[in-house]
């Protein structure tokens, strides 16, 4: 299998298309990384100036955990069309090359088939993440420096000791992984049934989408199906950066505010990962090769 | 004789239309083994079920006296095929395909090794090339080296000459005839080219509509010593009213009446030229026909003709 593994990666990355995710995401990481660098103090007086007429904040505010903070919030919303990009065109790709039959003519079995492409895109996901991690954090962290990281949401303002923040962020990549692999999955599962990587990049898109509008509309008959969409819980990562409370309202070092909710998340993302994949074993079987 | 591919009864439907019908044959061991057949005929599908490529409907496949289904892997790793056009991995190289398909058959290969299996296609100068470089006919050779780069002992090859320039035919006649000779490979091919099909094979298949027409080895299926003639004269309808007076006008084909197409056997020929000299008829040529192309010309067509009669 892990030779499986090994040529379909190698047939990934050496394939153009790969290298356009790593280029847009250095590209975006960096543009973000120049724009606060010039102008971040004047973005972060505007953000406190309802904080610092009662508190008198110290230290600095703008550092390299806060920025890889507001990168991924802004990215992982469209990381997942990076990640169609590729896992999309698997197989769909391999039947419009016409090198599928060709393929499953070998002496491999379906299933392997199928699981090592999986694997790999799922390994090319897992890179892509890395990626993001070196240029967001560590790059950040290299420019802006560290220090206690404040997040204000709308009623709540968290500070987070810096000690206290590193293994959020792994926690948290940790997350966004498993989030991109459903994507992954999704668009890996798409691709069974095209013989052209557009269609099934722009249908998982376009699920990514619709179930995006749903979670966002407040209506009684999506509510009931909103818990099941696994868009509804790709943003869980978050969750690692809200933290526990004790009776004096002093912060939990190394906690984390709704622990359960967050391995919930975690767990309906396995369960559509292993859907899809089974789905994908399943019907790629029974599939004539006809391409 | 051992038996490589045995096919019992084997049929497909695709919505309800049946592509292939109750298809049986037999390739032995060592057979150079044309697989004939108009456009649509079913032979391609056929082959992609014998690469498990399309699921059957109804029938079996047993390859090496294996049920195909049970034992998948093990047939397929003794099996080689070209399907169709030869698509490879456009943004790599030759090497890198090569390499990539050896590994994929369950064996890996020396710098060396992968360049005699290159050289064998008259490729060993652009392996370092990226194949969306390749012409057609390059293409061609390198899917066929990917068929052989595991050195197995059945190779199927679809339409191999498709694309080939007259030169690229004959190498490919020449590498089927000495994969069949040297190497006592059994190869199955399926072609249009007839008369490379004749020059290369020694048994055949021919199907219609997804229905067997005739099995069997080319010397019994095409009498070599009869052939079918055609005629050019300056006056072809009275070279054909004089030929009706004589012993010749049996074998005269009729359906073609500003033609003259005649069934005559091979030590005939010269017999019937000094006749038509002595009748003062001015020949400007005799081409005799390809006798393959003829007999399967005739088979299919007259099958066409008797299914659209019983409608």
């Amino acid at each position: 299998m892990w030779k499986l593994v090994q040529i379909e990666l190698f047939k990934i990355f050496r394939k153009p298309r790969t290298y356009i995710a790593f280029a847009a995401i250095t590209a975006i990481v960096g543009l973000i990384q120049l724009g606060f660098y010039v102008d971040g103090d004047t973005y972060i007086k505007f953000g406190m100036q309802a904080l610092s007429d009662s508190f008198n904040v110290e230290g600095k505010i703008l550092n390299g955990y806060l920025l890889a903070y507001i990168i991924l919030q802004t990215l992982l919303v469209h990381v997942p069309l990076l990640i169609a990009l590729v896992a999309g065109d698997m197989i769909s790709g391999e039947a419009n090359m016409g090198t599928l039959r060709l393929l499953v003519s070998k002496p491999i079995s379906r299933t392997n088939l199928i699981l090592s492409k999986f694997m790999a895109s799922a390994v090319y996901t897992l890179a892509l993440l890395i990626w993001m991690a070196i240029w967001s954090l560590l790059v950040s962290l290299l420019i802006f420096g560290a220090d206690d990281m404040i997040i204000m949401k709308s009623e709540v303002v968290t500070q987070i000791l810096k000690s206290d923040t590193l293994w959020r962020y792994v926690a948290a990549f940790g997350f966004a992984a498993l989030a991109m692999v459903t994507v992954a999955s999704l668009a890996f599962f798409l691709s069974l049934f095209a013989e052209n990587s557009i269609g099934p990049i722009m249908a998982c898109m376009s699920i990514i989408i619709v179930f995006t509008i749903l979670n966002t509309l407040n209506l009684p008959l999506f509510n009931a199906v909103k818990p099941f969409l696994f868009t509804s819980h790709m943003l869980g990562w978050k969750g690692f950066f809200d933290v526990q409370v004790n009776s004096n309202n002093e912060q939990i070092v190394g906690s984390v505010e709704n622990l359960p909710a967050v391995l919930r998340s975690a767990g309906i993302l396995a369960i559509h990962i292993i859907i899809f994949l089974s789905a994908s074993i399943f019907i790629f079987k029974r599939k004539d090769i006809l391409s | 004789m051992h038996q490589i591919i045995e096919v019992k009864d084997l049929s497909k439907q695709f919505s309800g239309t049946t592509v292939v019908d109750r298809l049986s044959f037999t390739v032995y061991k060592g057979d150079v083994f044309g697989f004939l057949g108009q456009n649509g005929a079913g032979k391609s599908t056929t082959i992609r079920m014998l690469l498990t490529l399309i699921r059957p409907t109804s029938g079996q496949i047993n390859i090496f006296d294996k049920d195909l289904l049970h034992h998948r892997s093990e047939i397929l790793s003794k099996t080689g095929a070209v399907i169709e056009k030869p698509d490879l991995y456009k943004y790599l190289n030759g090497w890198d395909n090569l390499s990539l398909f050896a590994k994929l058959s369950g064996k890996s290969f020396t710098r060396k090794e992968l360049a005699k299996k290159l050289g064998q296609v008259g490729l060993e100068n652009r392996g370092g090339d990226k194949v969306k470089t390749y012409s057609q006919g390059m293409k061609q050779r390198l899917g066929i080296a990917v068929a052989l780069v595991h050195d197995p002992e059945l190779i199927i090859l679809d339409e191999p000459t498709n694309g080939l320039d007259p030169q690229g035919i004959a190498d490919i006649r020449n590498l089927i005839q000495m994969l069949s000779r040297d190497e006592n490979k059994t190869i199955l091919v399926s072609s249009h080219l007839l008369g490379e099909m004749e020059q290369v094979a020694n048994r055949m298949l021919i199907i219609d509509k997804g229905k067997k027409i005739v099995e069997g080895s080319v010397r019994e299926l095409v009498d070599p010593a009869k052939l079918v003639l055609e005629v050019e004269t300056t006056d072809n309808i009275g070279c054909r009213q004089k030929l009706s007076e004589t012993r010749w006008h049996n074998q005269l084909r009729k359906n073609k009446p500003d033609k003259l197409v005649m069934d005559i056997s091979r030590e005939d020929i010269p017999l019937f030229a000094r006749n038509l000299v002595e009748m003062d008829v001015q020949i400007i040529s005799l081409k005799p026909v390809n006798s393959l192309e003829e007999y399967f010309l005739s088979l299919t067509k007259d099958k066409a003709y008797v299914e659209a009669g019983t409608n």
